[in-house]
């Protein structure tokens, strides 16, 4: 691959290469986690290292975006902290060198140096996974608007808190087209300036901030058309002298300018981009970046919870499915028939639950009675379901179904499959969050998600909702990991419902003492109870008060 | 001889196309080692025939092809488009890769836009006494284009009836964006349209931008001089009770009509042009409640206030403020009359003016038409006594004074700045060459 192996020919195998840094400039070493990507890397590192970083670098993406979407009104800070925590709990010691790094420390290396030595590995974290996922988004214009708005915020956050010292450096390293106004300079412009600012009727404190310690960056007005466009800067034959603060947005952009045209240079190239003898191997792995679930497989929440059995199913849906499949079941239920992409997408979910495919052509049967006699349906349907099932064809063990894949869905008027909270218009959408049960304000929440199209907030929305849960970190990925959540909750508030009444007194003191320690007490009484909790790593363990056991009853 | 009729031997003997080749090929033309020998043959042309028939994406290899054409065709008028990224007339080829890639940046100003303000005429009219409006527009628009914008090479052109275009054509300047076209247009349009009957100019506080302000000055001086008294916008009729209208108080308007009816009784209002007289009166009247109203105890009502300190120069904004053609100057892609073409209907040559003279250029007497360019044509070969046919017998008619300013306000300056900008593309080549680029 052209940017990680080297011009040789020969460089292409994906070994472990320490020492790639050593020509890194020392300056970029102050700016750990804050780069334009101007310089793509140029090292190898092994196919598992190249996976693991672009995966940490998108769950970190995915869940500041779920964060962001859920709390709009947060302050900047409280959303950089939030990237700060993310990045700490993705993407640290996660190089191969992050190892040897520690090891260095541990060495008897001076404090100092392993500190560097940690930036340094910082730095070729975030531009390797950084580049990974330019190559994984480049591919369609879809997927390059989603990652360059994402990349585009989590770069507007860090460069905004950055000090006047910080920027200053920033920009003589990575955008020197913005020169600082040397001081004599600004003098002599400083009286415009100021009656720019005064026409423009900017406050009395923005005035007052230039006038005791103005900071000045000046710029080819071709890179500002919009504050020219609206008088609102100096212009002096071709330059506009740009005040600190009114840099940010222009450096962002012009990083979103960057990024935007690398990625579509990218997916201009994007078959080249592999070296021939890596192509087979790389590419799928590329590719499936995109729509990899960051949560854990769930093939195991098909034994865990006991059989599903064509008896037990209503009972289960009627609690456990989410919207997308419920409402097929209603319909199913009431229409007594589904077409086609209905079948299959409720199908292979139900395998996906568990249900024996015995149990499955019970379930169908009866169901399709009595628009369609037994026989009838042997004929026409029961071929299909004993196909989901690997039994006849090709012999294909199908897998159930992913949001994306489902949102992607579209049918007539007779369809009911796809997502509901794309496909539903909203009093309906309302309605049929209603049959499950789910709390008022979390229903408006679900929808008012789904009508900014993120379907899969809406999901989670409506999961909390269902459940009477705190907030889950990120959106639901796919039917199956909605089920497998619901299963594992009720799982834990019953066996949690069945411990002693002391530890359920103990845990409630904790829950009202700290948030914290409420969270860690069900997390821990939860692993104690059923053996969950940790495979699945995108969903936050049921937390906060309302998990306790006392509230659980 | 009408018009169309004299326009076969205008194109022929009198049309300026090799200076226009040697304009718009910048250097191209050159033997230089950078030169783009295709560049001029993806520049369009628009040729408009008689009967108001368009051809669009005429394009040409060099000025003799050029010449070639406008002579088989004799086109009423001749426009300009951008340069492509390839030759316009193979553009069906090349699909959505054919866009446009360099453009001068264009203005155009006409005089039917001031028709609620100019009391001499209205649509195709224009005279010495509405011509300092243009004038005016192009001292504003040419200072901002160079101190603010830092452009040097820019061409006026007078378009032969009722209004300017402005050329900019430096390195920098033809290759903005439309979004930096905008940006370069909104800043100067400080006139916004009209609303309730009275223009609308964006000033918002007491205090002007430095670019604003700069206006307001050339404004200021330029309506007591020349707008007010040729415009006569202060005499009794309804360009005065529009005018009142800025007026942000009632009382203002009693007070000032007060005033008037004073100075029309005293002595030595006859000496003095009336306009003058009203207008002094009428700031007076201004400034004095602007006095009452700041020394009023208590703080200071900016409500009251602001309006009162503005609406003097909102006035002189409203009335005299360029108003540009804003949709011109916006898209790279839009066409704009050549220079030197001759109006179907007036006859007059759209003639290059050159900015740092232009209260001096008098549209109505002082534009060659083509009538009277073929009768000095005709003269001169008469005073040569018939001798052998003289290619370069233009020189002794008008024209020559018209190409004389084309040269000396665009030609000569480009030719540096065609130099410059192939020497820095050999750079550019040679760093390229160096360079290994892999990424």
């Amino acid at each position: 691959m052209q940017f990680l192996a080297t011009s040789k020919p020969g460089a292409a195998e994906f070994t472990s290469q320490l020492g790639g840094n050593a020509a890194r400039k020392g300056n970029e070493r102050m700016f750990s986690d804050l780069s334009m990507y101007s310089t793509p890397p140029s090292e190898n590192i092994t196919l598992e290292e190249f996976e693991r970083l672009a995966l940490a670098r998108l769950s970190v993406l995915k869940e500041m975006e779920a964060y962001r979407l859920r709390h709009a009104n947060k302050t900047e800070k409280e959303y950089l902290d939030k990237l700060n925590q993310l990045k700490q709990k993705h993407m640290k010691g996660l190089t191969s060198s992050a190892a040897a790094a520690a090891a260095a420390a541990a060495n008897g290396v001076s404090g100092a140096t392993a500190t560097a030595a940690q930036r340094e590995e910082d730095v070729r974290a975030d531009n390797i996974s950084h580049y990974v996922l330019r190559l994984a988004y480049c591919r369609t214009a879809e997927l390059r608007k989603w990652f360059l708005g994402q990349e585009c915020e989590m770069f507007r956050l860090k460069f905004g808190m950055y000090s006047a010292q910080e920027h200053e450096a920033f920009l003589s390293e990575h955008a020197p087209q913005y020169k600082p106004v040397p001081p004599a300079e600004l003098e002599s412009v400083k009286e415009d300036i100021l009656q720019v600012m005064r026409s423009n009727l900017e406050t009395r404190e923005a005035i007052a901030r230039v006038t005791e310690n103005p900071k000045f960056y000046k710029v080819s007005w071709t890179r500002v058309p919009e504050l020219v466009s609206q008088r609102r800067v100096l212009l002096r034959a071709g330059w506009a002298y740009v005040s600190r603060e009114a840099l940010a947005p222009l450096v962002v952009a012009e990083f979103r300018a960057n990024v935007s045209k690398g990625l579509s240079e990218m997916a201009r190239r994007w078959r080249q981009m592999f070296p021939p003898e890596e192509e087979q191997r790389l590419q799928p792995l590329v590719a499936s970046l995109t729509n990899r679930s960051l949560v854990a497989d769930y093939s195991g929440v098909a034994t865990r919870y006991g059989d599903v059995s064509a008896a037990n199913l209503p009972q289960i849906a009627a609690k456990h499915f989410p919207l997308c499949m419920s409402h097929l079941v209603t319909q199913l239920a009431s229409e007594r028939h589904l077409r086609h992409g209905g079948r299959q997408q409720l199908g292979l979910f139900l395998k996906g639950i568990g249900l024996p495919m015995e149990e499955a052509l019970a379930f169908w049967r009866a169901m399709f009675v009595p628009r369609c006699t037994g026989e009838a349906f042997d004929k026409q349907y029961a071929y299909n379901i004993r196909h989901n099932y690997g039994r006849e064809g090709k012999r294909t063990d199908y897998t159930a179904h992913k949001c994306t894949t489902i949102v992607g869905f579209s049918g007539g008027p007779g369809d009911h499959h796809g997502c509901p909270y794309r496909r539903l218009d909203e009093p309906t959408l309302r309605a049929a969050l209603g049959r499950l049960k789910c709390d008022d304000r979390k229903v408006e929440e679900a929808v008012a998600k789904a009508r900014d199209g993120h379907y899969q907030l809406a999901c989670a929305a409506a999961f909390e909702g269902v459940h009477r849960v705190p907030e889950m970190d990120v959106g639901i990925s796919a039917p199956l990991q909605y089920y497998a959540e619901s299963r594992r909750m009720c799982a834990e508030r019953e066996s949690a419902a069945v411990q002693g009444a002391a530890a359920a007194a103990t845990e409630a003191a904790a829950a009202a003492t700290t948030p914290a320690a409420a969270a860690e007490a069900a997390g821990a009484g939860a692993g104690a109870a059923a053996d969950t909790g940790q495979e699945q790593r995108g969903v936050k363990r049921p937390a906060g008060g309302e998990s306790t056991p006392g509230a659980a009853r | 001889m009408s018009v169309q009729e004299a326009m076969p031997t205008y194109y022929a003997k009198l049309f300026p196309t090799q200076h226009m080749v040697k304009w718009l090929a910048y250097g191209n033309d050159s033997k230089h080692a950078q030169a783009d020998s295709h560049f001029f043959n993806r520049r369009e042309f628009c040729f408009t025939l008689q009967g108001d028939i368009f051809v669009r994406y005429q394009a040409f290899k060099d000025g003799a092809a050029l010449q070639e054409a406008i002579l088989r065709r004799c086109p009423d008028k001749i426009d300009i488009g951008p340069v492509y990224s390839a030759n316009p007339m193979d553009r069906h080829k090349f699909g959505a890769a054919f866009h446009p890639v360099e453009r001068e940046l264009v203005f155009d100003i006409d005089l039917t836009d001031y028709d609620d303000v100019r009391t001499c005429g209205s649509g195709g009219h224009i005279c010495g006494k509405c011509w300092p409006l243009m004038s005016v527009a192009v001292k504003i628009i040419d200072k901002g284009l160079r101190e603010e914008f830092g452009f040097k090479h820019i061409l006026w052109v007078y378009s032969g009836r009722r209004g300017i275009h402005c050329w900019v054509c430096d390195p920098s300047a033809r290759q903005l964006s439309d979004e930096q076209r905008s940006a370069v247009a909104s800043w100067f349009a400080v006139y916004k349209g009209h609303e309730e009957g009275k223009a609308r100019v964006a000033l918002l506080g007491g205090t002007m931008h430095p670019a604003v302000e700069r206006a307001a000055d050339i404004l200021r001086s330029a309506w007591v001089q020349t707008l007010l008294p040729a415009q006569r916008l202060l005499e009794d009729g309804p360009q005065c009770e529009a005018l009142l209208r800025y007026l942000p108080e009632e009382g203002l308007v009693e007070a000032v009509r007060k005033k008037w009816t004073e100075a029309s009784r005293s002595r030595n209002a006859g000496n003095m042009d009336v306009n003058i007289v009203r207008w002094r009166a009428l700031e007076d009247v201004v400034i004095e409640r602007t006095r009452e109203e700041r020394s009023k105890k208590g703080a200071v009502n900016f409500k009251v206030l602001g309006p009162l300190e503005r609406c003097v120069d909102e006035i002189i904004m409203a009335h005299a403020y360029p108003r540009l053609d804003m949709e011109v100057s916006k898209k790279m892609n839009h066409l704009l009359k050549a220079p030197f073409c001759v109006h179907p209907k007036t006859g007059k040559v759209c003639v290059p003016l050159d900015p740092k003279a232009v209260d001096d250029f008098d549209p109505v007497n002082g534009v060659p038409t083509v009538t009277s360019l073929l009768g000095e044509l005709a003269a001169a070969k008469e005073a040569a006594d018939g001798g052998k046919p003289n290619p370069e017998a233009w020189r002794d008619t008008a024209m020559s004074d018209a190409v004389s300013v084309f040269e000396a306000c665009l030609l000569d300056g480009l030719a540096a700045s065609n130099k410059e900008e192939l020497t820095s593309r050999t750079r550019v080549a040679v760093a390229v060459g160096q360079m290994n680029v892999d990424f």
